[in-house]
């Protein structure tokens, strides 16, 4: 049997399926639930990837990757294809290409720097190349990016939906860490990003955590609340009934004792309850903590910057209809994708602000970025149809970081979610610069669960999910007094020594973003950068 | 009769006293606007945000006699200080205290012109959204801030190249510059312009703010300070301007923006 | 099959208070209904004429109704306040009554983020199904009435009302027969046995509209068929329905009343349905109840009785026009609030037991009605409806004979004094009600036949038979 791969790198995650080339079957499916890379969103991992070289970043990469692959469980030799996809900074360090261009944003920093956009247009070369296991001569394909930031995964998530489709007025977000989002207006298509950040993943949220068992998924509304926590299979299951304004238990459900985190979607949940309730007032939570089940909890501070993330993306929609000179009563048709656009509960994230409010169809479509790449397998010929649309896309990209209307309406988000501006003002606001209301969201939208998973198909060898897929990186620190004092303050246990050597694993490790183990040295002596990766590993 | 134990609160509210408690920008308007019918009128422009009046206003006191420098300060930021009032109680927002300060800005830019050697003012602070960061929000809002409390902002805008900021110290002589970072790529961008200051001499103050930079980061290398938000930097800057040094601020910083 | 309430969740009727429910609830703006605290719940008619116009009748309910409340409660310093808009029948025209209820809201809102104060909206839906058409979907070609009950039911959950209500009918064909020949048998088919599955029909519907758009499910009463009995029984010398019979009839409409929690109902119940302390005795759940403060609107005989446990205080309804001391609305709120009041102070005091006795001895004997309501015996009639939870049929007669049967020895005591005609109709309801077949199936086919002419309007089509 021949055999193509089909990889998607996501900033948390590699999945990959094996195709069977006769018929275009899945095959088998792998996956980690972690980027190797140390960090915890796109900004980490360029930021290690400026200070710690490019070069390392792509081999510990491609180490993964290529565990990735063992793990689909069919014979490498018979690979003959290979398709990839995924954001630009994601499949740029998998290229082993430069991405000190997206490291940096800003003509400034670019002309200072010397730094030259790199071409990001689709490719057919040698999987070799870039480090793969696959035989010589096995091709790879990169499907093309947009615009610069703008990658291919904003392109899939276009070609997978009906987004492109006919006439009419669409939209279609990817509810990642950079929100890119597109409209399209009788087939004139506007495109931005406004880099919601983590919090929707759950990140930047103080008992946040990815989905995995004990996480509450989401807040299911009994006249009070219900907890819906994942058990080991990952279906959501009831938990407790909470009384949130009093924070009281009602009913202990089955999951009573299980919940030890919260997800994104879960954090939407408690946003969207916090609204409903009125328990959100000038950036505060009334009720002082939001008591969940088993400990968990929300504070204010996780309100606010989820309020953050949401009021960027209602800000992007909205800068984008403006643009395009529509009414939010036009825009009654909204995709989702991403694994957040899917598993979120898409009536709440309408409620919150992160679907137009007006909208009255809303599909959630899953992992488009994988699906791209594993039609790219099935017909390598799509590449150049995919370079057509990306070029003719490009014409009508909004900068939002440069765009008035966009900081315009962003302040509005601020004051709304932070200080607790009425929406009466919000608007009158928006009225006095020209802008159009922000109108309450009406009815029930239908929602169409076009997936069950983000991965809907994972083959007749199934799915094998891994987490070993780390590289350590370590080293000897002089003056170093084996106080642990670095080790305690790791926030996720990432670090440790071995003998006198220090020891971080890097899928745990949080990076930049973080740097704690160095900054709480008492000797000074902690040096992230002295780290070098183990050369058992590479 | 037991009376100790009993919460009033939850048989009845006193809504009349606490309203007495709670501003509205007339009843605010109505304690501190000035009384001069000129310099009212000018206040009332900025307090009411009133974009397009306060030229042919201001133009309308200039020619009428009103000394401009008392129409700045007496008239368009006495009217910012009703507003940053009116905010500190919740009853503007941030977008209205933008809008007001545009309002005053476009006032100061026309009365300004008619003094003899420039206006002085608190001191002169260059502000910006570092090299490689497009996010100048928060720098915005900060600089808005500090145009309020009276001082004069340099604001270079976003992306800007740490050696212009180095060249722009020089011939500005500012007392303090202020770095915002919103990503972790471009945070260090901060401790490059301290360095070069440092090397070249110049002792200020570098404020690191915006949401990547954290306390520990700012205060990481000689001149840092930090300033987590907005509404912090005007009383660090006035503790700036009262002489103390980045040492002393890092040493007192808690006690400056309690509160805030 | 609904829930069913077997199990008391007051171990003793001492237990129970004002102020306090087994299961307290939030909702709103800052409402908190059964968790120490007593809420006055305001309820209006708009004036005669106002209703010819979407314009004038929002304008009404809005800009005049509640706003007068609003402001009367801040003059007044009430921290609590619902306000409850029951719906004249024009309302049940969506473009009608989506303006009032979306209205009402923001004004909640705009009160709510100024004042502080915490506010929530109930709507009560009008249930103008009639047996003679049909009371299920589909079944009434005429007018389709239950079309438009559902109609109403989606009007009120999608324009943001807080708690959604209503006084439903089924079994109405009966009880209307019943209560005008005072034939308790006739009660007991129409509204503790028909009624209880009309209720299972509509409010699990009601539910699941209200759960999708995150609306509080409130409760049902039997007000078109025990508060009927109560009015025509109410007169010093009406002799037309006796007493007796009226409260009989109470008790076994607490056994269909309680189908609403049973279906997801979590109150607070509808304050008319008086039968509402039985329900908060079985199920816990807060109740909202009126009595002294509603005069405006009936006049019954316990008055004072009815604050012994209600967690909300209700003037039950008063027509919108002026009075000396403001609209009527306003008077009204007036004593409703400082009632209200008193119970907190006698909360914060440590006193509500005694405030409860007060309430409850000052009409334990003023009548029968009275007598079975008082929360000791209310307790009790609850507690046969529990242990006979799983049978609507069976529960409905164990709760009228209890309650017959409470009568009988209060009189016995001489604790309650009755009039001839009164106990000649009790001993006459005990009788009867003991000689009524002892399953569900033989009730049916009794009743079916005795009332085959007598009740021409019922269809058993309406309830799924
Ligand atoms: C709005 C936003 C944008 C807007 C920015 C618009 C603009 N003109 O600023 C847009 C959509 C354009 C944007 C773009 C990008 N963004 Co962005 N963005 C955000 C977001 C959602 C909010 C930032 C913000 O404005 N906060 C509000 C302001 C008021 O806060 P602030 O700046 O921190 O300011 C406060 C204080 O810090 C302080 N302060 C600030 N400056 C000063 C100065 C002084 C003197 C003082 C005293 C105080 C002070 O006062 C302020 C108020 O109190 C954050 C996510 C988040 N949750 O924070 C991501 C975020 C900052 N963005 C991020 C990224 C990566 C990007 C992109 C690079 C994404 C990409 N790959 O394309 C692009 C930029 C590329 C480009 N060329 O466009 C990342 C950074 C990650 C990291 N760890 O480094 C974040 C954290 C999101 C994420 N993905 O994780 N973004
Ligand atoms: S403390 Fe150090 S090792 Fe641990 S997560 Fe943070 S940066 Fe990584
Ligand atoms: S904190 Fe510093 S001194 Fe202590 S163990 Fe870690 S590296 Fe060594």
């Amino acid at each position: 049997m021949e055999y193509g791969i089909s990889i998607d790198i996501g900033t948390s995650g590699i999945s990959s399926h094996a195709v069977d080339l006769s018929d275009g079957r899945i095959i088998s499916t792998a996956m980690t639930s972690r980027n190797p890379l140390p960090g915890a969103n796109v900004m980490d991992h360029l930021t290690f990837c400026i200070r710690y070289g490019e070069d390392l970043a792509h081999r510990i990469m491609m180490s993964a990757v290529n565990r990735v692959l063992e793990n689909l469980r069919v014979d490498l030799k018979d690979v003959r294809r290979v398709a990839i996809c995924g954001n630009p900074i994601q499949l740029s360090i998998f290229q082993g290409m430069g991405v000190d261009d997206l490291a940096f944003a800003g003509e400034t920093a670019h002309r200072v720097r010397g730094i030259k956009i790199r071409n990001r247009d689709s490719a057919e070369i040698p999987a070799t190349d870039v480090g793969l296991n696959v035989p010589d001569g096995t091709p790879l394909f990169v499907p093309p990016a947009i615009k610069h930031e703008i990658g291919a995964d904003a392109l899939a998530m276009m070609y997978k939906s009906n987004f492109l489709e006919g006439k009419g007025i669409r939209m279609v977000t990817d509810y990642g860490t950079n929100a890119e989002m597109a409209l399209n207006i009788d087939g004139e298509i506007y495109t931005g990003s406004a880099a919601a950040g983590p919090a929707m993943e759950g990140q930047s949220v103080e008992r946040g955590m990815l989905a995995s068992p004990g996480a509450i998924s989401d807040l299911e509304y009994e006249f009070q609340w219900r907890c819906m926590v994942l058990d080991d299979e990952m279906i959501p299951r009831p938990g407790d009934k909470i009384d949130l304004a009093t924070g009281s238990l009602i009913e202990e459900g089955d999951m009573h004792g299980k919940a030890v985190g919260i997800t994104g979607t879960g954090v939407v949940a408690a946003v969207a309850a916090a609204i409903h309730g009125n328990m959100w007032k000038k950036g505060r939570l009334t009720i002082g903590d939001m008591r969940l089940q088993d400990g968990v909890k929300i504070t204010s501070n996780d309100i606010s910057e989820t309020c953050k993330a949401i009021g960027a993306i209602r800000a992007g929609h909205f800068t984008l209809i403006e643009h395009a000179g529509i009414g939010f009563d036009d825009m009654k048709e909204m995709i989702m994708s991403g694994a957040s656009g899917t598993y979120v509960d898409a009536a709440k994230a309408r409620e919150v602000g992160m679907v137009p409010p007006l909208s009255r169809n809303i599909y959630q479509i899953g992992n488009t970025s994988l699906a791209m790449a594993t039609d790219i397998i099935r017909r390598p010929e799509l590449l150049d149809e995919l370079q057509g649309i990306a070029d003719s896309i490009r014409s009508n990209h909004v900068m939002f970081a440069t765009d008035k209307v966009f900081e315009e309406i962003y302040i509005q988000e601020l004051a709304y979610w932070e200080e607790g501006m009425t929406l009466e003002t919000y608007n009158r606001n928006l009225s006095t610069a020209g802008i159009q209301a922000l109108p309450r969201p009406k009815g029930m939208p239908n929602v169409h669960r076009i997936v069950v998973r983000d991965i809907p198909v994972f083959g007749d060898l199934g799915m094998h999910m891994f987490e070993d897929i780390g590289t350590e990186l370590t080293a000897e620190f002089e003056g170093c007094t084996l106080c642990h004092t670095c080790v305690d303050e790791c926030p996720e246990d990432a670090l440790q020594f071995r003998g006198r050597t220090a020891v971080v694993r890097t899928k745990d490790c949080l990076g930049t973003a973080c740097g704690r183990c160095q900054l709480k040295c008492p000797e000074k002596v902690f040096k992230y950068e002295e780290l070098r990766v183990s050369d058992t590993d590479l | 009769m037991s009376k100790t134990k009993i919460d009033y609160g939850a048989i009845l509210r006193r809504y009349d006293a606490e309203l007495e408690n709670v501003s509205t920008p007339e009843a605010i308007a109505a304690k501190m606007l000035p009384s001069d019918p000129h310099l009212k009128e000018v206040a009332s422009t900025v307090l009411y945000m009133k974009i397009r009046e306060v030229g042919p206003v201001v133009m309308k006191a200039l020619k009428e006699g009103v000394e401009p420098l008392i129409l700045i300060n007496k008239g368009l930021v006495a009217g910012m200080e009703i507003v940053s009032n009116l905010y500190a109680q919740h009853v503007y927002y941030l977008p209205e205290i933008m809008m007001a300060a545009k309002t005053m800005e476009i006032g100061i830019s026309i009365a300004e012109k008619q003094i003899p050697g420039g206006r002085t003012t608190k001191g002169k602070v260059i502000m910006h959204a570092v090299e490689g960061d497009p996010h100048d929000i928060g720098k915005n809002i900060a600089a808005v801030m500090m145009r309020s409390s009276g001082f004069t902002v340099l604001d270079l805008g976003k992306d800007v190249a740490v050696d212009t900021v180095i060249a722009t110290v020089k011939e500005e002589k500012p007392f303090m510059v202020s770095g915002t970072a919103l990503m972790t790529t471009t945070m260090t961008a901060c401790a490059a312009i301290a360095e070069k200051l440092k090397a070249a001499g110049i002792n200020i103050p570098v404020m690191a703010a915006g949401g990547a930079v954290h306390r520990d980061f700012a205060e990481s290398f000689d001149l840092g300070i930090y300033s987590e938000k907005a509404p912090q930097t005007p009383p660090i800057a006035d503790k700036i301007l009262a002489g103390y040094d980045w040492k002393k601020i890092r040493e007192n910083w808690d006690d400056i923006v309690e509160g805030i | 099959m609904a829930k069913r309430f077997t199990k008391m969740a007051y171990s003793s009727p001492e237990e129970m208070v004002f102020g306090h429910s087994k299961a307290p609830i939030s909702y709103g703006f800052g409402m908190k209904v059964g968790a120490g605290r007593v809420i006055p719940e305001l309820n209006y008619a708009p004036r005669p004429g106002t209703e010819k116009s979407v314009d004038r009748l929002r304008k009404e309910y809005v800009d005049y109704i509640s706003k007068d409340a609003l402001d009367r409660a801040l003059t007044l310093g009430f921290p609590d306040l619902q306000l409850e808009t029951e719906w004249v029948s024009q309302m049940a025209a969506p473009e009608m009554s989506a303006p009032i209820v979306s209205g009402q809201r923001d004004l909640v809102e705009k009160y709510h983020d100024k004042y502080g104060i915490n506010l929530a909206v109930r709507h009560t839906i009008p249930d103008q199904r009639e047996a003679g058409q049909g009371l299920r979907l589909g079944l009434d070609k005429e007018s389709a009435y239950p079309e438009r009950f559902m109609t109403c039911v989606d009007t009120v959950c999608e324009n943001g009302a807080d708690v959604l209500s209503v006084e439903s009918v089924g079994g109405k064909e009966f009880a209307d027969y019943a209560v005008t020949h005072g034939d308790i048998t006739a009660f007991l088919f129409g509204v503790g046995y028909l009624g209880s599955m009309d209720m299972e029909y509509i409010w699990k519907q009601m539910v699941s509209v209200a759960k999708k758009h995150k609306v509080i499910p409130g409760g049902d009463t039997n007000c078109s068929g025990a508060n009927v009995a109560m009015f025509m029984a109410g007169g010093m010398m009406d002799n037309d329905v006796q007493k007796t019979f009226s409260a009989v009839a109470r008790c076994i409409s607490a056994a269909r009343t309680l189908v609403a929690p049973e279906c997801g109902a979590t109150g607070p119940d509808k304050d008319c349905g008086y039968e509402g302390v039985i329900v908060k005795a079985i199920t816990g759940l807060p109740a909202a109840q009126e009595g002294k403060n509603c005069q405006c609107a009936h006049a019954d005989l316990q008055g004072n009785l009815m604050a012994q446990v209600t967690d909300m205080w209700s003037n039950e309804s008063v027509e919108y026009h002026p009075e000396f001391g403001g609209s009527s609305i306003q008077c009204w709120l007036g004593t409703l609030g400082y009632e209200v009041s008193l119970m907190n102070t006698a909360i914060q005091m440590g006193q509500e037991r005694t405030l409860r006795d007060l309430y409850m001895n000052s009409d334990r004997t003023r009548g029968p009605e009275g007598y079975v309501l008082a929360y000791d015996n209310a307790w009790k009639i609850g507690k046969v409806i529990a242990e006979y939870g799983d049978d609507y049929y069976l529960r409905a007669k164990a709760a009228g004979l209890t309650g017959a049967n409470i009568i009988m020895e209060g009189y016995d005591k001489k604790e309650l004094i009755l009039t001839s005609k009164q106990l000649l109709v009790l001993k006459k309801m005990i009788k009867e009600l003991e000689a009524l077949p002892d399953n569900e199936d033989s009730f049916y086919e009794y009743c079916a036949k005795k009332y085959k002419d007598e009740v021409p309007d019922f269809n058993p089509k309406n309830y799924g038979l």
